[in-house]
């Protein structure tokens, strides 16, 4: 189960939740590195300026819906328009505090998301991530 | 016995509503007569003993009491339509008819009945005509009468209070009438555009007046014109006007208060969505960094720190709990119900709610025992589900012992009528109503649960149109019960 991803990037506007979950990421060990954005449109930027040996590329995003300027479904739109300019594909799987009925309805039906997690971030909801999208990661790893 | 015939004759004559006489029918003497007798004639009875029957009849036949003896005695006719002239030289119409003829006796009993005269069926007309004059210029809404011209031909007192210009008003039309009282023509204009339609679809119309009142308000008349047709041409029509303004006041303030209403309960939910949304995610940060606190930091505490510590963590997740109980009250909601009613398999709705608690129910050993059959409602099923759902739950919960359960219902005239029996602590009569009210718990500590499970259950029950009660001797079990309407939409 101790698999890590290079890269997790993580998009929240608000501070603490991303320092709470750079904690549980680091905690769990999920990933090498991880990017913080806490704004959603500098974290587009950074996805859509060329990657170098010092900028990776993420792996895994961990995008919040709530977002006052631009929400995850906007952010979304603009990444998927980045994808038109050769952005290669990346999991983006969403975090909702209320993770309802109507929220995993959208998250299913966009191409473009992996999943949703409700809030807080747990181990196991990034065990689940990982087993889910990035079993061929430890084949590959262990090989 | 000859005597007491005598004068019950005697009191027959007196009270007899019509004049009676007895005559000679030789002579044709008048020999006696009652009272009614007496007021017919105008003359006292020693002028009328003292008369000849035939004198009175004026009809300028000399022999016509003679001849209708004759007629009477051959049996042909007893009765004669003649005149009569009586006392300051009136002169009547009446019916002569022979009660009695005794021809050996030379005795006749003759029967007169007047008959109207010219005066007296004008009298009598006019006194009709009064009479319905007085309804309908008392009637106590506005009427008048219209020709097929659209001219006035009668119009009430309600109508037009001034005498005079309600006379004047016949024959005119409503142009006339706004002529003369220097009014918009459009109220004419408008009065004839539903005049036409009624010609043309041969059916009562049916409109609302606005009238600008001397304060300033407005007045509203209610307008229903009725036609009359004779052979399927149009002769008059019946024009009635009825006050509504205070009909129409009142509902104008009930859907002033229905739109506040709207309004601010548009803004309690949206409230409730704010406290049980948005107030989660800065609660959320709170429990998750007091966790990495004591994770990490646990050391660092002394012991009081470490409880302080947990206080903050029990509080946020009760406050936590108590958010998704309050989002999970508004979310019963009527748009939602109304949107959603239909059928609902109710032996589907309530193995749906066990089968959600499956876990729970093998856990604490619960036996519950079903009706044998189930009724058909209307309902929204999500929510039928939820509330025997969360009255097992509650059966479960509030039991010490080896629950046992019992879901029964019964029909009645408007409602299907549900029961879940429990054999748990019971409930106090003090606290009957209480236990229904949203976040209210009466053992709070000694058993888990926010207090939301019975609000939402009366909610959801309130919202099928039905009542919702507890029946329980405080000690050994309570049994919860609700009704649904049998037809949601009535």
């Amino acid at each position: 189960m101790d698999r890590t991803v290079p890269c997790i990037m993580l998009i929240d506007d608000d501070r603490a939740t991303t320092v709470y979950n750079e904690i549980i990421i680091e905690e769990h060990g999920a990933a090498k590195n991880i990017i913080i954005y806490n704004s959603p449109e500098e974290a587009l930027i950074y996805l859509t300026t060329p990657f170098t040996d010092k900028k990776i590329s993420p792996d895994l995003i961990l995008l919040d819906i709530n977002m006052p300027r631009m929400d995850g479904w906007e952010f979304i739109e603009a990444y998927k328009e980045a994808q038109k300019e050769g952005l290669a594909n990346i999991t983006i799987v969403m975090l909702s505090t209320t993770a309802d009925k109507r929220e995993y309805e959208m998250v299913e039906t966009n191409e473009l998301l992996s999943g949703i997690k409700s809030k807080p971030l747990s181990f196991e909801a990034l065990d689940e991530i990982l087993d889910i999208h990035f079993n061929n990661l430890s084949l590959t790893k262990s090989s | 016995m000859e005597t007491q015939i005598q004068s019950a004759w005697q009191l027959f004559m007196t009270h007899a509503e019509f004049p009676i006489m007895i005559c000679r029918i030789s002579t044709a003497r008048v020999e006696e007569t009652n009272q009614r007798g007496l007021d017919a004639f105008g003359y006292p009875l020693s002028f009328l003993k003292a008369s000849h029957f035939s004198d009175f009849l004026v009809s300028g036949n000399p022999n016509e009491w003679e001849e209708q003896i004759a007629l009477k005695k051959a049996g042909l006719s007893d009765k004669w339509d003649t005149k009569i002239i009586c006392r300051k030289n009136e002169i009547k119409s009446v019916e002569i008819k022979f009660i009695e003829i005794q021809a050996l006796e030379d005795v006749c009993l003759i029967r007169i009945k007047e008959q109207e005269t010219e005066d007296q069926k004008v009298r009598a007309l006019k006194k009709q005509l009064s009479f319905y004059e007085t309804i309908l210029m008392q009637m106590p809404t506005e009427f008048a009468v219209l020709n097929a011209k659209w001219q006035y031909l009668f119009v009430s007192h309600n109508s037009i209070k001034d005498p005079e210009f309600r006379e004047w008003m016949i024959g005119k039309t409503d142009y006339d009438f706004c002529r003369y009282r220097n009014k918009d023509y459009s109220i004419a204009e408008n009065r004839h555009k539903q005049y036409n339609e009624l010609a043309r679809t041969k059916t009562k119309k049916e409109w609302i007046d606005e009238h600008k009142t001397a304060d300033g308000g407005t007045k509203y008349v209610l307008r229903k014109l009725y036609p009359y047709f004779i052979d399927g041409e149009l002769q008059m029509n019946f024009g009635f006007g009825i006050d509504i303004t205070e009909r129409i006041n009142a509902e104008k303030e009930r859907e002033k208060i229905l739109r506040d209403m709207t309004i601010q309960n548009e803004e309690l939910k949206q409230f409730a969505h704010i406290t049980s949304h948005d107030l989660k995610e800065p609660l959320r940060t709170i429990a998750s960094f007091t966790n990495i606190l004591k994770r990490r930091y646990a050391g660092s505490f002394d012991e009081k720190g470490n409880e302080y510590m947990q206080f903050v963590v029990d509080s946020a997740d009760r406050m936590g709990n108590l958010l998704t109980g309050l989002r999970s009250f508004v979310t019963v909601d009527l748009d939602r119900i109304e949107e959603k009613i239909t059928d609902i398999n109710t032996q589907k709705a309530i193995s749906d709610a066990i089968a959600n608690l499956k876990l729970r129910i093998e856990e604490t050993h619960t036996n519950i025992t079903l009706p044998t059959n189930y009724p058909n409602i209307k309902g929204h099923p999500q929510f039928f589900t939820q509330l025997f759902q969360n009255l097992i739950l509650n059966a479960i919960k509030f039991c010490k012992k080896r629950p046992e359960i019992r879901i029964d219902w019964a029909e009645q005239t408007d409602f299907f009528q549900f029961s879940v029996q429990d054999n748990g602590i019971g409930i106090d009569d003090k606290y009957k109503e209480r236990i229904f009210k949203l976040f209210n718990r009466l053992d709070r500590g000694k058993y888990e649960g926010t207090g939301v499970g019975l609000a939402i259950c009366k909610k959801v029950v309130q919202l099928h149109h039905g009542s919702m009660w507890v029946e329980s001797d405080g000690i050994s079990g309570s049994t919860f019960f609700f009704t649904v309407k049998k037809n949601y939409l009535n």
